[in-house]
């Protein structure tokens, strides 16, 4: 009984509140609103913010490859030239001790003989022919331990030279050049052995004087001569696909600027809140030509988009429709405002943008590293304003004398291009930057200043002709 | 008139249309669950607001195991309860021994405006209204209500005889005034 008279009080409440509505006040949505269009904007600026780490990661990264690799080439020459200098100076006291030695011999050999024909002299001058052969005899004994050097150092040539052969079968003018020279110390040698000590010491003098060429000392003629080759070869001229993304920040002196636009309207109550970062998009045409083995210029037509996001309580009235407003067009005295429910503001900016760059090519082989630097001339198209919530019209101005924005733009260009060869006449290649606007795109007549800053990464597929 | 099935697709894909069609559909038999809970109108708008912040934002991992409109109350007794949690954790529950509790009487509240009764509610002590909301009305038993208030069994059963007595009384007194009134 208590059970069911327990149940009876539960149900009641319960039937009391089964069908039970309430209106919530209209603060309630206008709050869900705001509070959802920040939560998509703090998601979009994590977005941009990895975007713009990537871009900072991959210069840093470029720059610091760029760096080790001349770091690296400068190592290796001066590896090449100290190494090339020890054998150049240990072949010369190698020939220095065989010659010291060999005259050593031959002034003994000569003292001998200049003895032996005192000795003689007063038996005739017969004898004194026979006597004087000796020492040539004598010459020609000692002439033996020079030309053993003299033959040890023809072997070696030989093997330099078998080295040299293998190297390539197209062997260019220079190292034919070495390999002359070798050959004529060879033959020089030879002559030698053949010919009498005098001479074979005389050679061995204008060997240690004239040191032979090493084997080490040609080969960075070898890859000097290949590798322009290589550059002479393809990639002179080049044309490009490509797009980037990345994030965008007006960079506007934002809270001066719109502050004091703000004096200007009717009511205290109007505010627009312009959001710190967007998303920057372009995609286009590159080309380049090669002007030097390691530098480049570039130019092409790139379309450039650019978008933000901010919450506005202000609408451009005409008539008895509504327009959304751009809190830049707050300065202009003629133009009509009206108060709205707070909306989310979509303001995309595009231009054609025509970009100059010089390119210096850090590393120029399958993968590539190159670090470009320029100017863009960016030509306004059309700004566009979008109620996001679709209450308000869409609102599009272009270029032109009644116009917000400055028909063209003039901005600087920085970032690197890391590319890799996928075939022999395509490459491809990754290529972060950063994009910064000299000028306000917003005219002077306006009170606003907005000098829009782009970090993004590109990708491009180039043809190299 | 879009379909729940829609609206359900829309709000998770973020579109703002169909959120607050959503929101339009369920917002005013929600605002009743947050008063129940609430002390005041504005403290059921604040539930209110924050709940359906967390459904839009949760909207992705709904099952569709059970009807959305259910879905959206759980959120919003969870969220209600939240806020009270902040409360008990400075006032906490205690157990109530000096309550008479008439069995036998029945009460009729057919006679009672919808704000009269949302006022009743809301004038009891938070630990006994949160207790009464669940018990009562959502149909909790008290060991359940122990584990999502974090009181003891006894504690819930207390507290639910204390929120009965007082609503007895509280809905004697209106009647009181409305007999005067007749008189």
């Amino acid at each position: 009984m208590k059970n069911s008279e327990n149940r009876k009080f539960e149900e009641s409440w319960r039937n009391a509140f089964a069908d039970a509505e309430s209106d919530p006040s209209d603060t309630v949505w206008t709050n869900v609103d705001l509070q959802l269009s920040r939560a998509e904007s703090g998601s979009m600026k994590r977005r941009v913010l990895f975007y713009q780490r990537l871009a900072a990661a991959s210069v840093v990264f470029a720059l610091a490859l760029s760096g080790l690799g001349i770091w690296y080439s400068t190592r290796n020459k001066t590896e090449l030239l100290t190494n090339s200098l020890q054998e150049q100076e240990d072949a010369t006291q190698e020939f220095k001790k065989g010659r010291n030695r060999a005259n050593d011999v031959n002034t003994n050999a000569s003292a001998n003989a200049a003895r032996s024909s005192g000795n003689k002299q007063t038996s005739g001058s017969g004898k004194l022919k026979k006597t004087e052969r000796k020492p040539v005899k004598q010459k020609n004994r000692v002439g033996d331990e020079a030309s053993q050097q003299a033959i040890l150092y023809v072997e070696s040539q030989q093997d330099r030279q078998k080295m040299i052969e293998t190297k390539s079968d197209s062997v260019p003018s220079e190292v034919r050049f070495a390999e002359a020279n070798d050959q004529l110390i060879k033959k020089n040698n030879e002559v030698s052995l053949n010919e009498s000590s005098t001479v074979v010491s005389k050679n061995k003098e204008e060997l240690a004087m004239n040191p032979p060429m090493t084997s080490l000392f040609v080969e960075p003629v070898i890859a000097q001569v290949e590798s322009k080759k290589k550059t002479k070869a393809d990639e002179d001229w080049w044309a490009s696909l490509g797009g980037s993304a990345g994030s965008y920040n007006p960079n506007s002196g934002a809270a001066p600027v719109y502050a004091s636009a703000y004096g200007n309207s009717s009511t205290s109550s109007q505010q627009s809140s312009r959001s710190k970062a967007g998303t920057s998009i372009s995609f286009g045409m590159n080309f380049g030509k090669k002007i030097a083995p390691r530098l480049m210029l570039m130019s092409g037509f790139n379309f450039l988009s650019q978008s933000t996001e901010y919450n506005s309580n202000v609408a451009r009235s005409s008539g008895s429709n509504s327009s959304a407003f751009a809190a830049d067009a707050l300065s202009q005295a003629s133009v009509a405002t009206t108060n709205t429910t707070p909306y989310t503001v979509s303001n995309v900016s595009e231009f054609v943008s025509v970009p100059f760059q010089a390119g210096y090519l850090f590393i120029d082989r399958k993968v590539g590293l190159q670090l470009n630097a320029g100017v863009a001339s960016d030509f306004f198209l059309k700004n566009t304003l979008t109620d996001q919530t679709g209450k308000l019209l869409r609102y599009t101005q272009g270029a032109g004398d009644n116009s917000l924005y400055r028909s063209v733009n003039w901005t600087g260009l920085m970032g690197t291009e890391v590319s890799y060869k996928v075939a022999e006449h395509y490459r491809v290649s990754v290529v972060p930057g950063v994009r910064y606007s000299f000028n306000s795109v917003l005219k002077s007549t306006t009170g606003a200043t907005l000098n829009p800053i782009v970090w993004d990464v590109g990708f491009r597929f180039r043809y190299m002709f | 008139m879009l379909s729940e099935k829609e609206l359900i697709e829309g709000c998770a894909k973020g579109d703002r249309a169909a959120q607050k069609a959503l929101y339009e559909r369920y917002c005013r038999k929600m605002m009743v669950i947050c008063q129940r809970y609430a002390r005041s109108t504005q403290e059921a708008e604040d539930i209110l607001q924050e709940g359906f912040i967390k459904v839009f934002a949760n909207m992705k991992s709904f099952r569709e195991e059970s009807k959305v409109a259910t879905w959206i109350t759980r959120i919003m007794i969870n969220t209600a309860l939240n806020v009270q949690r902040q409360k008990l954790y400075l006032l906490p529950m205690v157990d109530v021994s000096d309550i008479t509790v008439r069995e036998d009487e029945e009460i009729s509240l057919s006679s009672f405006h919808l704000t009269e009764l949302i006022a009743i509610v809301q004038s009891l002590p938070d630990g006994c209204r949160i207790v009464f909301n669940l018990f009562a009305i959502e149909g909790y038993s008290h060991k359940e209500i122990g584990e999502l208030v974090g009181i003891s069994e006894g504690t819930s059963k207390s507290q639910y005889n204390r929120a009965k007595s007082l609503l007895r009384s509280k809905l004697e007194a209106v009647e009181k005034k409305y007999e005067k009134f007749r008189e």
